[in-house]
């Protein structure tokens, strides 16, 4: 198996703080990986810098062969895009002002004919439920659609690289078991997904990478 | 008993106050245009990613907004052609009025618009280039559209107050509402009327706008899905 992204020996402070200390790891492609531990662990920061966002202190990170960041320098995020890697934030950063089905296609009129785009966008509603929501504006949904509003935007780039942090977290059981059917099936199509979570999630056929002993380590459940 | 009113004056002069009531509107219209498009450049420049750019920017920013319109003017009007040559730069009053009230309300767009903008969370803005949008469309359909529901309010109000604020133009002569009463009071004597009247008109025109004002903003913002607080 290749590798989709691989980390080494990266370190991150915040401040005086160290968040990620001397990590290396590597993400096969089609892989499924869970990101796990309290809060505080630096999960999300290392989701960050997986997706470009940070700056980093020392080490490297590889988007398949490719040194992509190294300290001192700082892609742009789209350099991110750019190989396909997507990412879903714990706080989804939906565009409040624009209505569901808008905020899937506006990245798609960048790149796609208007009849395509507008196919792909419907087809990533669908495919997340939430097409019957279409006309609506992100503040009148509730936190499930939200969630597949974010999903949906994502989806619709058809990434090969899927980053999400906590995109479970805040949801009833049922809708967290649906999300995680959607992603099972987007895994099962291909796609290396990264998850990050504080809890223990129903899955089947996944990596969990862990803090033991002070270290970040990948194991196979 | 003679009665302290007598309104026939109006009536009388009322063609010429009428011609300087639209001179006032002409003058405001070109005072919002200067003071839109300047603000917003100010606005643009004071988050370029370029040192010497944003402190230019917000130098300018900060002088206008520490200058009183009324000195900016008549600098312009006076003291301008001096410096320069009054062969080289000569300006008429509306023009000076022009460029003094545009670059005052400019400062005022340029705050409130730097505002607006800095509003957005900084992750929507991340969420569009993770999305592959470029900086442009970004700013163009993220930034702006929501910036500028948060801004605008601010913004319009300041065109209102530019607006009453253009009576000050008289001082350069510009032949607007006021200079035009103080005209007619001196050839009739009749400043209640007059000054009542040149009241009557901005209130006509401004408590309107003001309810029309509030009333869009209420729309606007639950048209926009974001919520009013």
């Amino acid at each position: 198996m290749s590798s989709a992204i691989s980390v080494d020996s990266l370190s991150k402070r915040h401040g005086d703080a160290a968040v990620l200390v001397d990590v290396t790891l590597s993400i096969e492609v089609g892989e499924f990986v869970v990101v796990r531990g309290p809060s505080g662990s630096g999960k999300t920061t290392l989701l960050r810098c997986l997706a470009l966002l940070e700056r980093i202190d020392a080490g490297e990170i590889l988007y398949g062969e490719r040194v992509m960041m190294r300290p001192g320098t700082q892609p742009h995020p789209r350099d991110a895009f750019g190989h396909g890697v997507a990412v879903v934030f714990q706080d989804l950063y939906l565009w409040p002002h624009l209505s569901v089905f808008d905020n899937v296609i506006l990245p798609l009129r960048n790149q796609y004919s208007r009849k395509l785009a507008n196919d792909m966008a419907w087809r990533a509603l669908e495919t997340t439920g939430i097409a019957m929501k279409s006309r609506e504006y992100p503040i009148a949904l509730s936190g499930g659609q939200r969630q597949r509003l974010a999903l949906a935007r994502v989806l619709a780039l058809r990434p090969s690289i899927l980053l999400l942090d906590e995109v479970t977290a805040n949801l009833d059981p049922t809708t967290a078991r649906s999300i995680l059917m959607l992603l099972g099936e987007m895994h099962l199509a291909g796609t290396t997904i990264v998850l990050v979570s504080h809890t223990r999630l129903p899955l089947d056929n996944y990596a969990e990478l862990i803090v033991s002993g002070g270290r970040w380590v990948k194991r196979r459940i | 008993m003679k009665s302290m009113w007598d309104f026939s004056v109006i009536v009388q002069y009322a063609p010429l106050l009428a011609g300087a009531f639209a001179r006032t509107i002409i003058l405001t219209c070109w005072v919002i245009l200067v003071g839109t498009i300047g603000g917003t450049v100010l606005a643009l420049l004071q988050m370029s990613p370029f040192a010497p750019l944003r402190w230019a920017a917000r130098g300018a920013v900060e002088t206008l907004l520490a200058m009183p319109a009324l000195v900016l003017m008549v600098w312009l009007y006076y003291c301008l052609p001096m410096i320069l040559g009054s062969g080289r730069v000569a300006l008429t009053g509306m023009e000076a009025a022009v460029a003094a009230l545009g670059m005052s309300l400019a400062a005022f767009v340029a705050l409130s618009a730097r505002a607006g903008i800095q509003s957005i969370p900084y992750g929507q803005v991340e969420a569009a280039y993770c999305c592959g949008l470029s900086r442009w469309a970004t700013l163009r359909a993220v930034i702006f559209p929501q910036a500028w529901r948060r801004a605008w309010p601010a913004i319009v109000a300041q065109y209102i107050t530019a607006y009453k604020f253009s009576t000050i133009a008289s001082v350069v002569a510009v032949d607007e509402l006021l200079h035009a009463g103080s005209d007619v009071i001196a050839q009739t004597y009749r400043p209640l009327e007059v000054y009542t009247a040149i009241a009557f008109c901005f209130c006509i025109t401004t408590i309107p706008l003001n309810a029309l004002l509030r009333r869009v903003e209420t729309r606007m913002a639950w048209a926009g899905g974001i919520a009013v607080l």
